[in-house]
């Protein structure tokens, strides 16, 4: 099974492949697709007082600005990669190679969860995500569930998920819970025990999200409390 | 009659799997195919609602999770009860068609959504005392009798703890009127001394 079978061919075959791209650009054009999606909102009242000429072309240009940066930024990934993300996680490869592969996977789940939740002011960058990593993220001294709660905590303190990444730009509440509620999803998915192929996979991926979904208070108590977020991680990893 | 789940634990004990999220989906959605292929009655499934399902019950399981071995059977019963709890309470499930011909003196057709939720914690529990513990599980000819089905929809609206003792009634064991939402081993223990159920609760 390979991930062309989930993402129709139609929305990846006019643009390069995404992991081709540098990471940066990757978090530029991200950026453009949230930018073009905010810009049709916050337009929206204004665009009524077009010209009905005029209206149908800025209406498609933004669309496809939206999607042509949505197309980009959306990570292609493989069971290799999520095997990968996984032993990053747990401290079993910290190579660079590996957390740059993690940090991608993070922006597929990442992507994922904005299609779950509708559109989102909030933009992940994956460059600061791995600068925030690529010192020490430790491991020697830690279990898996201490490790990946060590990271999840450095991730949130660098603002890798923000409305401007990497700048303390205080989100509000549901924001925080939303972001959260993310890399908890993603910790507790990489960390579980794998589905036998990449769809059931992904479907695992969506039963995590809906599982801190549905523990949102205990994900909120847990994520000030290290220790309890380990024990919350592990719990939930174990029965998802 | 109900055809057992045969969805295989893989290679742990089945009321381990059991305990596992992706477990819960599957065997459930298993459970709405086969009894819509039975019934005729199409549903509708709400994942989020269902993943609340399970982390509800989790929390429910753990808390009065047995702390000697020898109360895991008995735990096994209980643990399908507050599945079927949270599943009425919950309500994960909705009807979107029934059949042109359904017999509405038939509990599958009376309340189908209670029928599913029953037969799937029915249908669980007995594939984990049978695999696990090499026991059989024998329902009580009160699942299929309307007016047990009256009063149990009922009673549960009013205090959703009753799904567990009906549970035990419909899975052929002595149901805990009293206090049916506290797991109380050396009830079961002792259950050839026990006090017969005397009646149920009146449906209105």
């Amino acid at each position: 099974m390979t991930f062309e079978e989930i993402v129709p061919m139609t929305t990846r075959s006019r643009l390069p492949l995404p992991r081709a791209l540098k990471m940066p650009l990757r978090d530029i054009l991200r950026g453009v697709a949230t930018a073009a999606d905010v810009t049709e909102e916050v337009l929206e009242p204004a665009t009524a007082l077009l010209p009905g000429a005029v209206q149908t072309p800025f209406r498609s240009a933004l669309a496809a600005f939206e999607q042509a940066g949505s197309r980009a930024v959306t990570p292609t990934i493989d069971a290799s990669d999520i095997a990968v993300a996984k032993d990053y996680l747990k401290g079993v490869d910290q190579s660079r190679n590996a957390l740059e592969t993690f940090v991608s996977v993070l922006a597929f789940v990442w992507e994922r969860a904005l299609s779950r939740h509708g559109n989102h002011q909030l933009l992940f960058s994956e460059t600061v995500a791995a600068a925030s990593l690529a010192v020490g993220a430790g491991g020697d001294d830690k279990t898996s569930y201490a490790r990946a709660a060590a990271i999840l905590t450095r991730l949130k303190k660098a603002n890798a998920a923000s409305r401007v990444p990497g700048t303390p730009v205080a989100l509000s509440e549901e924001e925080g819970v939303y972001v959260d509620k993310t890399w908890l999803s993603a910790s507790v998915w990489l960390l579980s025990e794998r589905a036998p192929n990449l769809t059931d996979d992904i479907r695992l991926l969506e039963l995590a999200m809906a599982l801190t979904e549905a523990l949102e208070n205990d994900v909120i108590i847990a994520m000030a409390d290290e220790v309890l977020l380990i024990e919350t991680m592990q719990s939930l990893a174990e029965h998802l | 009659m109900m055809n057992p789940l045969e969805i295989a634990g893989g290679y742990q004990p089945v009321r381990k799997s059991a305990q596992r999220l992706r477990w819960f989906f599957k065997s459930f959605e298993e459970e709405v195919q086969r009894l819509s292929a039975e019934t005729g009655v199409a549903y509708a499934v709400d994942d989020a609602v269902l993943a609340n399902v399970f982390a509800e019950w989790l929390k429910a399981f753990n808390a009065q999770k047995p702390d000697t071995s020898e109360d895991n059977l008995a735990y096994v019963g209980f643990a399908a009860g507050l599945m079927l709890q949270s599943l009425i309470t919950r309500k994960p499930v909705s009807v979107s068609s029934m059949p042109s011909k359904a017999d509405f003196s038939k509990p599958a057709f009376f309340w189908p959504e209670g029928y599913l939720y029953v037969t799937y914690c029915l249908n669980v529990r007995g594939l984990v005392i049978r695999k696990d513990f090499q026991r059989q599980q024998s329902p009580n000819e009160a699942l299929g009798d309307i007016r047990t089905w009256w009063s149990f929809k009922e009673n549960v609206e009013e205090d959703p703890a009753l799904a567990i003792a009906f549970l035990e009634l419909f899975a052929g064991e002595e149901p805990d009127w009293q206090m049916p939402g506290l797991f109380r081993p050396e009830r079961i223990r002792e259950l050839p001394d026990a006090p017969r159920p005397k009646e149920l609760k009146p449906a209105g």
